[in-house]
């Protein structure tokens, strides 16, 4: 069963996206700010981290930092999300290295597909 | 037959001397004065030449003929140099022309009266010779008009010689070798000729005037070099002291007044005070009086409404090295300190109202961001609620909660409409207020021109198909396969645009094409045969929230904001937008971008 770490400071979007994956199948484990998220990483072992890019204290950015430069995690898919899209957050995104990147509201069908072939 | 006078040696000397002198004053033509010097020492040459030959001559007639030819010297000189002395002290200007033709009478009168003597025998009332060993020399008796002509003479040379001691009275010391070598050029012919008029002279035949002219002549020659007579003619200097507005007092070594111009005597309280010391003088302004130190130079005093700048400068005279004086002056620089005063009030204002300015233009900024700042805020703080209801709403949607009766699934598509319409409205609100804020950014790239082409018009094929229009689209293969551009915001503009032809169209169809403009220009087209823009209304359909009229708009919805922010977009993308509308019959939208393609934009890196 595919893992997803989800990490969203805002309850109501952490409600939406764990739904959904849930719906399909996906184990879903959710963390409510960036610390507690990289502290999951190690007992979790997720195939996939999803996270919110605007936090306070450790936000998404922080979180992508961490898990690249960890050997054990560097190679983990990491997907970004934000309510607070804009061309240029996308292109920062994707430069950062995150893995893809979803503009709140997500596309729920895509990124359920886009998390299958990343485990694939 | 000519003859040798012990006179002739001494006589030839005085006339070369004379001639020399006469040569060196045409060498300098531009000097003030000249004319007059020439004239006085021309006819003292001409009056020793004649007065030579007169001698040398032993026939009465040709010493009667140069006798007379004489006085054209003997009158013109005195004419001469009374007009050097009313050069000289700067009166010449004074006296009218008319009356300085008077001076030609004596030279006239003479002439005419010694030539015409034995006519009426009044110039000399008899003529005979008398001779002296070897020699043989006219002897005359002399008439009244020869009297008459010698007073004028005389009148002229003591006017001459009066004006130059009264200016040598008023001269500071540097001045005074030039004025006394003028007297005494005057003096010794003087002497002589009233020696031989009273004939109490050692020879009283003869007339020593023109040996004595020798004399003046070597006194004129060494005030023309010695003390350059005729370049440096006070005159010169007095005029312009006397013009000058600045006040200048002349003082000795020891401070006290030698001169001072028209100026400053009017500014000295006082009527005479040449000899007082520096220190006592006091200025004297309109109101209150003040005293004032002008042995303090190289300062700035008010007296009443005037401020005067005092410095002092040191005079040398000719010879020495030690000063003879200092010449203190005061310029009024009232209107300078007025100015430079009214000019630091207005730099302050200036400087004022910059500061004024720039606080303005700060708070106008600041006000500026905290706006731009609210309203990115406000969007991001209203899609977060709004993501969550679109999120459960599509949960519902997926069945997730449990399945939905039709009813239900259907008021959930349209929250789920409505809560899109919403979001695209934040969107927009938010890209106006980044494109006030100078924030939204072109982020260039390539684009596959075919991708970018098929993914465009999905979305207005099904919206067109929704309300039975056909949507032809056309793809210029002209166009090359990759261009340069921001892929998402060209996106947004064809949406706009497309979503707008369908919007306004009811039947007909929508044609989008993407074509080549000329060699570095491509455009984008979008044409309908919906209702048409009115010209009048062609113009504002840009701006923001304004649709032809409020009827349309809630009949058509949109947010008023699309047109806005496509003209935004094409500006930023250095492109143009234009329209063609025509009521009834439709619109198109030309929207004309620069062509770059992959090569170029390597090039331009």
């Amino acid at each position: 069963m595919t893992r997803v770490l989800v990490i969203e400071d805002e309850r109501d979007s952490a409600w939406v996206i764990a739904s959904l994956l849930e719906h399909y199948d996906i184990e879903v484990e959710v963390a409510r700010n960036g610390r507690a998220g990289l502290d999951r990483l190690a007992d979790f072992l997720p195939d996939v981290v999803i996270t919110d890019l605007a936090m306070p204290e450790v936000d998404g950015w922080s979180v992508l930092k961490t898990i690249r430069s960890n050997p054990e995690t560097a190679s983990m898919p990491v997907i970004a999300t934000t309510a607070f899209h804009s061309p240029s957050v996308q292109r920062d995104a994707l430069e950062a290295g995150f893995t893809a990147y979803y503009p709140k509201p997500i596309d729920a069908d895509m990124l359920v597909a886009e998390i299958e072939t990343m485990v694939g | 037959m000519l003859q040798y006078t012990p006179f002739t040696v001494p006589m030839l000397a005085a006339a070369l001397l004379n001639t020399g002198l006469v040569i060196a004053a045409l060498g300098r033509p531009n000097t003030r004065g000249v004319q007059a010097f020439i004239l006085m020492t021309g006819g003292v040459t001409f009056w020793s030449f004649c007065y030579l030959f007169h001698l040398t001559a032993t026939d009465l007639s040709a010493q009667v003929f140069w006798a007379n030819m004489q006085l054209i010297g003997i009158t013109l000189a005195p004419v001469g140099w009374l007009l050097l002395a009313l050069v000289y002290t700067g009166r010449i200007e004074r006296i009218p022309p008319t009356v300085l033709l008077l001076l030609g009478f004596d030279p006239i009168f003479a002439v005419v009266m010694a030539f015409t003597n034995p006519l009426h025998g009044l110039f000399r009332t008899a003529i005979s010779q008398r001779s002296f060993g070897s020699y043989t020399i006219m002897d005359a008796v002399l008439g009244p008009a020869f009297w008459v002509h010698t007073a004028i003479a005389y009148l002229l040379l003591l006017s001459g010689a009066v004006l130059l001691i009264q200016d040598l009275l008023r001269r500071p010391s540097a001045y005074r070798g030039q004025i006394l070598s003028l007297l005494a050029a005057l003096s010794a012919p003087w002497a002589a000729n009233i020696l031989f008029l009273l004939s109490s002279g050692p020879l009283s035949s003869f007339d020593t005037t023109p040996i004595a002219f020798t004399i003046s002549g070597a006194a004129l020659a060494y005030g023309l070099f010695r003390y350059r007579l005729l370049e440096l003619m006070p005159v010169a200097r007095a005029a312009v002291l006397d013009s000058m507005v600045d006040a200048v007092i002349v003082v000795d070594p020891a401070d006290r007044v030698v001169d001072l111009n028209p100026a400053a005597a009017a500014l000295v309280e006082g009527d005479d005070v040449t000899g007082k010391h520096l220190s006592t003088l006091t200025l004297s302004g309109e109101q209150p009086f003040k005293k004032l130190e002008l042995t303090q130079t190289d300062q700035a005093t008010a007296v009443g409404p005037h401020t005067y700048a005092i410095s002092a400068s040191p005079i040398y005279s000719r010879q020495g090295n030690t000063p003879v004086g200092r010449a203190i002056i005061l310029r009024d620089i009232s209107q300078q300190r007025a100015l430079t005063e009214t000019l630091r009030e207005q730099n302050e204002l200036l400087r004022q109202a910059n500061a004024d300015l720039k606080l303005a233009r700060a708070e106008a900024e600041e006000a500026s961001r905290l706006k731009n700042e609210f309203l990115a805020t406000m969007s991001h703080e209203l899609r977060t609620p709004l993501n969550a209801i679109m999120g459960f709403s599509q949960l519902k949607l997926m069945n997730i909660g449990g399945d939905l009766s039709d009813k239900h699934r259907f008021y959930e598509e349209r929250t789920m409409e409505n809560a899109r319409h919403l979001l695209r409205l934040i969107d927009d609100i938010l890209d106006i207020a980044k494109i006030e804020a100078g924030r939204l950014e072109i982020l260039e790239g390539p684009i596959d021109v075919h991708d970018w082409f098929s993914e465009a018009i999905v979305e207005a094929s099904e919206a067109a198909e929704a309300k039975g229009l056909r949507l032809v689209t056309e793809l210029d293969e002209t166009l090359p396969d990759i261009i340069i551009g921001d892929a998402e915001r060209l996106r947004q503009i064809a949406d706009n645009l497309l979503s707008n032809a369908v919007k306004f169209t009811d039947e007909g169809e929508i044609h989008f094409s993407l074509r080549r403009a000329s060699d570095n220009q491509w455009e984008m087209v979008v044409r309908d045969t919906g209702v048409g823009i009115p010209s009048h209304a062609q113009e504002f359909i840009f701006d923001s929230f304004r649709q032809v009229d409020g009827t349309i708009q809630r009949e058509h919805g949109g947010t008023g904001l699309g047109l806005n922010i496509v003209r935004s977009l094409v500006m930023l993308m250095r492109g143009t937008i234009r329209v063609n509308s025509k009521i009834d019959e439709g619109s198109t939208f030309t929207v004309t971008l620069p062509l770059l393609t992959t090569d170029e934009k390597v090039i331009g890196d």
